[in-house]
């Protein structure tokens, strides 16, 4: 298989995956609609989106904002609760959660270069638009590397807690267990391809910025591996790999990675609104 | 079994149904779960899991496509057996790493199992007793001064003013349990020194609905609230204080949204009030020269956000020495007598009020202090069983004693 094959292949397995996860996460979101809004029980999907939309543009649009861009920034990612009650498992989540939404952010920003800004808008002569075409740019490469470090080492924390030393508070259902398979998938197959990559035909004079994959593949390049056909496989199965794990995330533990944000920052928005209710008008100094 | 009925859950419980990643932060805090290890299906993540597996076997993708899953007898009922050994102390929701509100999450739940015909049978004794005879105790509701009997002086306004600036709203416990009778009388006490133009309701006062709320059964507790509410405004009262922070707490959170109204006047909790007048040196206070502890109430505390009050009011004692106990403010052990749980279990309720005991015992203190009926007869009882001579005093009384002559 050479590289572009395996791009069509991606593609032919990632669009009708994140056509299920779209759809899995419509029935998801219906059934909480099912749930009262706004003391409203008996309301219609249609009416509770309607009042959910106002909602959210009364907070978006407003000054409000930036709570809501905090709530996001302390309670969602960094997770002040966890810090304060649990400093290992808190390090455990930051890394893991920090790293997979950096590398979300990579491959988002690397796709949309891509397949919308160069070839509609030629903008691949911009700088900072055209290095996401190339992984072996030193600001890919780098922040790529860093985020499946950051992303293996919270992985590993979860692993060796929930299954080495079985905290006891922790409770393993079977959901958690495909968490951990798939992640581990994810990790295992994302640095295979790029080790794979690194070891080709195909790797540029600055791929030594992939500070963690580029040594690994001076060590592997050894091996007696058609790389260049290699990379293009491990590209597609890391590819399928990822797909089926987001496909799944409305029905798997993945969804706290949604739900979780969302309650969080809205728990966290309406308890700082509530404390500057407070400060206004109540006689009272509550702490 | 019948359906279950999601819509007795908000939009936001079904998401933090989602939300919940097993992770068990909250099973460390549980103060019934320490208690009854043997009973899993009490820690918070074991109820959400139940509800959850419920709500997908009736409304999950396979529900939609192959129709709803009946409900598995056997699994209900330990999910009930849970739900309601739980004291919805509330401090699961602190720690939660996703904000889970989980205390509301409990209720809506209760209401579940209450459709399902699946709770304990003395919560049908409960709403027949608080319905028909309009307080906890089964009591005639006439006798609800009875506390003001024993009084050398019984203040004027206690029964029944026509017209009162405040109304002070006694509620059940200290109305009918000889235990909490200091309190009512220490409030009376207190507002007639500090001047304040305050009356009772008497005989007219009706259980304010929040153990009824609280079980899952707040249909019946509605004629309760309009009776309330407009006896309180018969009154022209622009103040309601309850001493009692489950009543304060259902006054200020549940009742306008039960009316889908506001309620025309100002909500406080004792030492809210205590707190102004010792400020405004309408009361003044004796020496106590001693330490003391105190314990948050949960409804006090983590459900209605009042820390700063009654704390500011036992500093504003001069000579008292205030020290903390291992868990306070948000973290507060509960003292075991929040969510019914003693009608079901009363064994549960003292193991929980012993530990909390015990906490209080480790700091010196002299005095134990609070600022909640049910959480001094609780913590009462155990320090009677265990033996143990530490005084347990609400914070009105406290102020009472130490008022100069």
């Amino acid at each position: 298989m050479n590289e572009k094959t395996a791009q069509v292949v991606f593609w032919i397995v990632h669009l009708p995956l994140m056509g299920l996860f779209l759809v899995g996460m419509w029935l998801v979101f219906t059934n909480w609609l099912k749930g009262s809004v706004a003391g409203r029980a008996d309301a219609s999907v249609g009416q509770k989106i309607g009042i959910l939309a106002r909602i959210a543009a009364r907070t978006i649009f407003s000054a409000r904002l930036g709570l809501l861009i905090k709530a996001f920034i302390t309670e969602a990612w960094f997770n002040r609760r966890l810090y304060r009650n649990n400093r290992w498992r808190w390090l455990n989540h930051f890394l893991l959660l920090t790293g997979f939404m950096l590398l979300t952010a990579l491959s988002g920003i690397s796709a949309l270069s891509d397949k919308i800004l160069i070839p509609f808008f030629h903008l691949e002569y911009v700088p900072w638009i055209g290095m996401w075409m190339n992984p072996d740019h030193p600001v890919p490469a780098l922040l790529n590397d860093t985020g499946a470090l950051l992303m293996t080492a919270g992985f590993l924390f979860f692993a060796v807690r929930r299954y080495l030393f079985r905290v006891p508070q922790l409770r393993t259902a079977p959901l958690d267990t495909w968490m951990a398979v798939g992640l581990g998938l994810i990790l295992l197959s994302g640095w295979t391809t790029e080790i794979a990559r690194l070891s080709s035909s195909r790797v540029g004079t600055t791929a030594y910025f992939a500070f963690a994959g580029y040594p690994l593949a001076q060590l592997a390049k050894g091996l007696p591996i058609p790389w260049d056909a290699f990379a293009a496989w491990m590209y597609v199965i890391h590819g399928l790999f990822t797909s089926i794990v987001i496909a799944t995330a409305p029905f798997s533990k993945f969804m706290h990675a949604i739900a979780g944000a969302l309650v969080a920052m809205v728990r966290e928005m309406e308890a700082g609104n509530a404390r500057i209710g407070m400060k206004e008008g109540a006689s009272h100094v509550q702490a | 079994m019948s359906r279950l009925d999601v819509q007795r859950f908000t939009w936001m419980q079904l998401m933090e149904l989602d939300a919940c990643t097993r992770c068990g932060e909250c099973v460390k805090w549980c103060p019934t779960f320490a208690e009854k290890q043997d009973l899993d299906a009490i820690t918070p993540l074991r109820k959400i899991e139940a509800v959850r597996r419920f709500v997908s076997q009736q409304y999950g993708v396979w529900a939609r496509i192959f129709g709803p899953r009946p409900l598995d007898e056997t699994r209900v009922k330990v999910h009930s057996a849970g739900a309601y050994d739980c004291t919805l102390c509330g401090r699961c929701g602190v720690v939660c790493p996703v904000h889970i509100d989980t205390r509301h999450l409990w209720i809506a739940m209760r209401r579940t199992l209450v459709d399902q015909g699946v709770y304990p049978e003395t919560l049908d004794r409960l709403r027949e007793r608080i319905t028909t005879r309009h307080n906890l105790s089964g009591d005639p509701n006439g006798n609800r001064l009875i506390w003001s009997q024993n009084m050398p002086e019984v203040p004027r306004g206690v029964d029944g003013k026509a017209q009162a600036e405040v109304v002070y709203f006694v509620g059940c416990v200290a109305s009918f349990y000889p235990q909490s009778y200091p309190v009512p009388q220490s409030m009376v006490k207190i507002l007639e020194r500090a001047g304040v133009d305050s009356t009772t309701l008497g005989g007219e006062e009706w259980c304010c609905g929040f153990p009824l709320i609280i079980v899952g059964m707040e249909n019946a507790a509605v004629e309760l609230v309009r009776h309330n509410v407009e006896t309180v405004r018969q009154r022209g009262a622009k103040r309601l204080v309850a001493a009692c922070p489950s009543c304060y707490h259902t006054w200020k959170h549940d009742y306008p949204r039960i009316l889908g109204e506001r309620l025309g006047f100002e909500v406080l909790h004792a030492t809210q009030v205590l707190e102004e007048v010792v400020a405004e040196g309408r009361v003044r206070l004796t020496p106590f020269e001693g330490t003391v502890t105190y314990h948050d109430p949960c409804d006090l505390g983590r459900t209605s956000g009042v820390y700063a009050a009654p704390r500011a009011v036992i500093r504003a004692i001069p000579g008292v020495t205030l020290v903390e106990m291992e868990h306070h403010h948000e973290y507060a052990l509960c003292c075991g007598g929040g969510g019914d749980v003693e009608m079901s279990d009363a064994e549960l309720t003292a193991a929980v009020a012993r530990r909390r005991l015990g906490e209080a015992q480790a700091t010196g203190a002299q005095v134990l202090l609070s600022a909640c009926q049910q959480c001094k007869r609780t913590l009462t009882q155990a320090a009677r069983h265990e033996k143990n001579r530490m005084p347990v005093v609400d914070v009105a009384e406290f102020v009472a004693r130490q008022m100069s002559r």
